[in-house]
């Protein structure tokens, strides 16, 4: 799957009994999050609901959060502006006896994950069994083992919670078939920090003044001569030969050519993580290797890259969703790793 | 003969329990394809150069040497990235049979020319799987949360050294020689075998004297590829 998007919705579509994970495509996004964002957001702090419902009420439908990893934030450059916003989760509402009752809190990002599971023990448990919370602790601990920096176990503890809160739905209908409960569960999922959080992206990338240099239909592929480069960087030639002698930018030999050096296009892209292609063009120098080494390692579909090349990788498109979730240290620490496998498998 | 040696599943009795593995019988072929010279078909690298996926970990550069090889050349080719899935220059998916490079200014070869070597087993040999749950359960190294890193693999390939090979444990139905794994390449669905140098001479015949080492025939590559 090409991970196309740093917006992920959980919930329930309008008019069916149905849970949905899906992930939105980017330009989708900003639509589906202007209909979410109008609904009023929550005071901060725990905070429970326990109202009658009215005849003929039914279960809120069609509500979904939406959510974003910490190290996403980062690559987007918007982690700054919304750092200081508290984080939240809902726990899903119970219907018992024609009412509603449900939990959410709010917590600075200040309070560690094992703060927030203490939280959700201490208040969910009034209404939630223990099962369901054993449920909760456990998803919460796998989650914890898959996604997590042991540094950091806040870095996702976004993620964490999402993931909880749409698993614990599904868990809430298996209880009420047990209970034999005819009233439909409600399902309702809130996450408005999470909300606050992607309105302030969309903002932040709308903005982005940066020029795409690369077209979105032209190849990150494609070798391009000095002169031709320069012009689309709108630079003399003689930069781009100072920015490769730099070891900013890599110039390889076409394949089956003895002369000739040519500029993979992929380097004109605003999205390129610039750092991580500098320190990897300096680890292969290090070695003493032609750039045509790490251009080759660049074009090769890697498994750990769920297929994608180095390329994807540096130009943040890769297809392995896991990698989302790595802290950005982590994420070049993978891509360096497999940088010098592959040189060791080339050249020894 | 085939070109392709087949394993079979077999289970490693050790002290830590049985851990899955794979048995080859005497005689298979184990196919290497090799730049460093001398000896590079049947000796290690110096330790400073054993940056492989389960060679010694960085902090352990000497703790052993591996002598690597697959079930195939086409294996090898992949692993020697000679053959690589690649994105052509309009981004499709493609396997190329990559052409040596070359200095611009000079016109000569910037790696070593690649050589080719089939060694033999001598008797019946096991190695262990090194993703194997079992073995992960018994190390405490995983390999694949929440991406593979190749820096556990070298760990768990350590630990067969220092637990398994270096005390002789593993071996009581037929030798310990090795760990094996599947390809980590994209589009090669081969096998690898590395066999750690202290079991190397014991139980394999190397396949021939370092003064007739073959160059690697890209051509016969290439049709194995196209049938594979």
């Amino acid at each position: 799957m090409e991970y196309l998007s740093y917006v992920w919705s959980f919930g329930r579509p309008q008019g069916s009994d149905e849970e949905s994970a899906r992930a939105l495509p980017s330009d989708q996004a900003p639509e589906q999050l202007a209909h979410w964002l109008t609904n009023p957001l929550l005071d901060e702090g725990g905070v429970y609901e326990h109202r009658e419902r009215s005849a003929g009420e039914t279960a809120p439908e069609g509500e979904v959060f939406v959510l974003v990893s910490r190290s996403t934030l980062k690559r987007l450059g918007v982690w700054e502006a919304v750092a200081p916003m508290a984080l939240g989760a809902s726990l899903p509402s119970q219907a018992h006896q024609g009412s509603y009752t449900t939990f959410k809190a709010t917590w600075p990002r200040s309070v560690h994950l094992e703060s927030c599971e203490t939280v959700l023990s201490r208040n969910a448990a009034r209404m939630y069994s223990h099962s369901l919370l054993s449920s909760c602790k456990l998803i919460q601990a796998d989650t914890l083992h898959k996604k997590t920096s042991t540094k950091d176990p806040w870095a996702h503890a976004p993620i964490v919670l999402a993931m909880e809160g749409g698993l614990l739905s599904g868990e809430l209908r298996a209880l009420q078939g047990e209970s034999r409960d005819t009233e439909r569960t409600s399902t309702y999922i809130f996450m408005d920090a999470f909300k606050r959080v992607n309105a302030v992206i969309e903002g932040l990338v709308r903005q982005d003044p940066e020029p795409e240099v690369m077209g979105v239909d032209e190849s990150p592929y494609e070798l391009l001569d000095a002169k031709t480069f320069a012009e689309r960087m709108g630079v003399a030639d003689q930069t781009v030969y100072n920015q490769e002698k730099a070891g900013r930018l890599i110039a390889v030999l076409s394949p089956g050519r003895e002369r000739g050096r040519r500029f993979p296009s992929f380097q004109l892209s605003p999205r390129l993580n610039r750092e991580l292609h500098q320190t990897a063009i300096a680890m292969y120098a290090s070695r003493g290797r032609d750039t045509t080494l790490y251009w080759d390692f660049l074009r090769t579909r890697h498994e750990a890259f769920g297929g994608s090349t180095g390329v994807d990788f540096l130009l943040n498109r890769v297809a392995n969703p896991a990698l989302q979730d790595l802290e950005p240290d982590d994420l070049a620490g993978l891509f360096l790793e497999v940088a010098e496998e592959d040189l060791h498998r080339a050249v020894s | 003969m085939t070109w392709l040696t087949t394993a079979t599943s077999f289970e490693v009795p050790t002290s830590h329990g049985p851990l899955p593995g794979y048995a080859l019988v005497a005689g298979a072929r184990l196919y290497r394809i090799f730049r460093h010279q001398p000896d590079g078909d049947w000796m290690s690298p110096p330790a400073h150069l054993r940056t492989g996926r389960v060679d010694p970990p960085m902090t352990s550069p000497g703790a052993f040497g591996l002598l690597y090889t697959s079930d195939s050349i086409v294996t090898a080719g992949f692993e020697a990235q000679i053959l690589r899935p690649t994105k052509d220059a309009t981004g499709n998916n493609t396997v190329e049979l990559i052409d040596e490079p070359v200095d611009p200014a000079s016109g000569a070869p910037i790696k070593q020319p690649p050589f080719e070597a089939a060694h033999a087993t001598t008797a019946a040999v096991a190695f262990v799987d090194i993703e194997a749950p079992e073995l992960a359960a018994v190390t405490g190294i995983h390999i694949g949360a929440p991406v593979p890193r190749i820096s556990k693999w070298r760990e768990l390939s350590h630990w067969v050294h220092r637990e398994l090979i270096s005390k002789g444990d593993g071996s009581a139905l037929i030798p310990l020689i090795g760990i094996t794994w599947v390809s980590t390449i994209k589009d090669c669905t081969g096998r690898n075998f590395a066999i750690y140098e202290e079991r190397r001479d014991a139980h394999m015949a190397r396949a021939a004297a370092p003064t007739d080492r073959r160059p690697l025939d890209r051509i016969e590559l290439q049709r194995l590829w196209s049938i594979a």
